[in-house]
């Protein structure tokens, strides 16, 4: 079976032959191209020949567009600080204070080039790898997008203290979502994934999600087009993915190493796809006998599991994974065998 | 300060409700002095915070409550009695280590401090080891706190060792870090060879206590000598 036949009976919970595996290797195409991370997060052509080597490589099942969220913070008017072995990162946000959001530019989709480069990145993905992998594209939604915007602090600090500033927030950032997701459908992706680094019990206490933030997010999730996978973006995301799951149009989650997944697949309910695997911020510890041992224990507790996906969780496989790593994961996934 | 109040403002930390906690700590600003607010709020419900099951995993908005209502009351503080915090105290140095750009669980750790008494000297984000130690050197800091969000920023952490290795201060001033990669990845702190790490913020001021007296009494040692 192809990647794309293969995640497709996932989500029809129909037989396949492998597991499928959807690491996350947006970051590790530049490793395995040699390419500066200045260059590989501006240039489409640049982050399609990464791509490309991760698919040569390791055959996923699925490949994902940029995992760039601060990306967005420098569309909306932010600077962004690079680095040799980890993705970009926001140095100053746009905005600190709620007073400057009506003067915040909000970017166009069709000429700011971070945006563009998204885009481009997402169609050449499409265009060489769709026919046979599952093409994913990550964007932040209502309530995280405004970290990339104004800073974890002071976008905290509203969401705690300023009723009236959520909703001035989330009237810059719906519209964008929303239109973000029109374009990132059009642009031929196959799956929306939703990072949430603000959404996450490390930030944010069931109490304030069901007060503040499930109210405003059902009407939002309610318009979506198509289902979206939450992403943990590592750490723990249980108690509250109990309360995220709620939302409408949630297809399946990503979930950290340490989840329990039978508590997960409960509150997923039978049908949505559950992402569960080794870290992959910390795989590069691992000998290959260890992953081994670890990704068959995982695929063996959720040999029944017909909605179930092997992911390296958390944020992108770290820089100093090898190649011989990851194999030994793969190869744990083929010798598992079919369903 | 009535026991009932602490359980309304312990309560609305562990929700992250801000406007309550304001509603008990406003109250409480209003009617007691603040030596009163010091031994039956202060020091029993920090004590509470630290020793509680539900904030064993204190989560970030919690800790920025928490911070919320120890810098309202200093404040309160400070305009009193017109205390300078800084010359009265012991005096630690706090920073992002270099690259990271992730300040909130450093700032909550400074305001934490601040409310146990210490002095902070707080450099802010993205700081290179040698601005660190000639900040702690200057003032007589034996601790610094270094604080990273990401695994490879956590991992430069190491060159501060190294400029405390190489300016001869191993043993003079520790090292303590925190973050989320301190918390996913155990073998993080030998790594960098960090003197300790706290599971939370709430914790860093006996972890921070902890290094200070060890600088002592290892200073004492090497003068018995």
């Amino acid at each position: 079976m192809r990647g794309k036949e293969r995640v497709t009976a996932v989500m029809k919970g129909q037989p396949y032959d492998q597991r499928p595996f959807c690491p996350l290797l947006s970051l590790y195409g530049a490793k395995l191209t040699e390419c500066s991370l200045r260059t590989y997060y501006t240039d489409p052509a640049s982050y399609s020949r990464g791509q490309q080597a991760v698919a040569e490589t390791f055959h996923p099942d699925v490949l994902l567009s940029p995992f760039f969220m601060a990306g967005f913070g420098e569309a909306f008017g932010g600077e962004l600080r690079y680095f040799e072995k980890q993705p970009p990162n926001l140095a100053r946000p746009a905005i600190s204070s709620i007073y400057e959001l009506p003067d915040l530019n909000i970017p166009d989709p069709d000429s700011h080039p971070s945006l563009v480069y998204q885009r481009e990145a997402l169609r050449n993905l499409v265009i060489q790898h769709g026919q046979e992998t599952i093409i994913a594209a990550s964007l932040l939604g209502p309530f995280d997008l405004p970290i990339m915007i104004m800073g974890l602090e002071s976008w905290l600090e509203i969401v705690l203290c300023d009723p009236g500033g959520v909703k001035q927030m989330l009237d810059v950032t719906t519209p964008f979502f929303l239109k973000w997701i029109e374009i990132l459908i059009a642009e031929g992706a196959d799956a929306l994934v939703l990072p949430s680094p603000f959404l996450t019990p490390a930030i944010l206490t069931c109490e304030v999600a069901e007060r503040i933030v499930l109210p405003a997010l059902r009407g939002i999730y309610d318009q979506l087009p198509c289902p979206v996978i939450l992403h943990s973006v590592g750490g723990p995301f249980m108690p509250l993915l109990k309360l995220l799951g709620k939302l409408p149009n949630i297809g399946g989650a990503v979930v950290d190493e340490g989840e329990d997944l039978v508590m997960v697949r409960d509150v997923l309910g039978p049908g949505r796809i559950l992402f569960g695997g080794l870290d992959g911020g910390l795989i590069w510890r691992r000998t290959p006998e260890e992953l081994r041992v670890a990704t068959h224990q995982i695929l063996n507790e959720r040999k029944d599991d017909l909605h179930f996906v092997f992911t390296a969780t958390g944020p992108d496989v770290d820089w100093r994974t090898t190649p011989e790593q990851l194999h030994a994961i793969l190869s744990a996934i083929s010798e598992d065998g079919c369903t | 300060m009535s026991v009932k109040a602490i359980d309304h403002i312990y309560e609305a930390i562990i929700e992250a409700n801000i406007s309550k906690a304001d509603q008990y700590v406003n109250q409480m600003v209003l009617d007691t002095d603040y030596q009163g607010v010091l031994d039956n709020l202060l020091i029993p419900l920090l004590d509470r915070i630290g020793t509680g099951d539900e904030t064993k995993w204190l989560n970030v908005a919690q800790g920025y409550v928490t911070s919320k209502i120890l810098r309202r009351i200093l404040s309160e503080y400070e305009e009193a009695v017109n205390v300078d915090d800084a010359a009265e105290h012991d005096v630690v140095v706090l920073c992002n280590a270099e690259d990271d750009c992730h300040p909130l669980g450093r700032m909550i750790v400074a305001s934490i401090l601040r409310g146990h008494g210490w002095g902070v000297v707080d450099l802010g984000i993205d700081v290179e080891p040698n601005s660190l130690l000639d900040a702690a050197e200057r003032i007589g800091a034996r601790v610094v706190g270094v604080s990273a969000m990401t695994y490879t920023t956590a991992s430069n952490i190491h060159k501060v060792r190294e400029e405390i290795t190489s300016r001869g201060l191993t043993g003079k001033i520790k090292l303590a870090v925190g973050g989320v990669p301190f918390r996913l990845d155990s073998q993080l702190v030998a790594e960098v060879e960090a003197d300790g790490t706290a599971a939370n913020a709430l914790h860093a001021p006996a972890l921070f206590r902890r290094l200070w007296d060890q600088t002592v009494d290892e200073e004492g040692d090497n003068h018995e000598r």
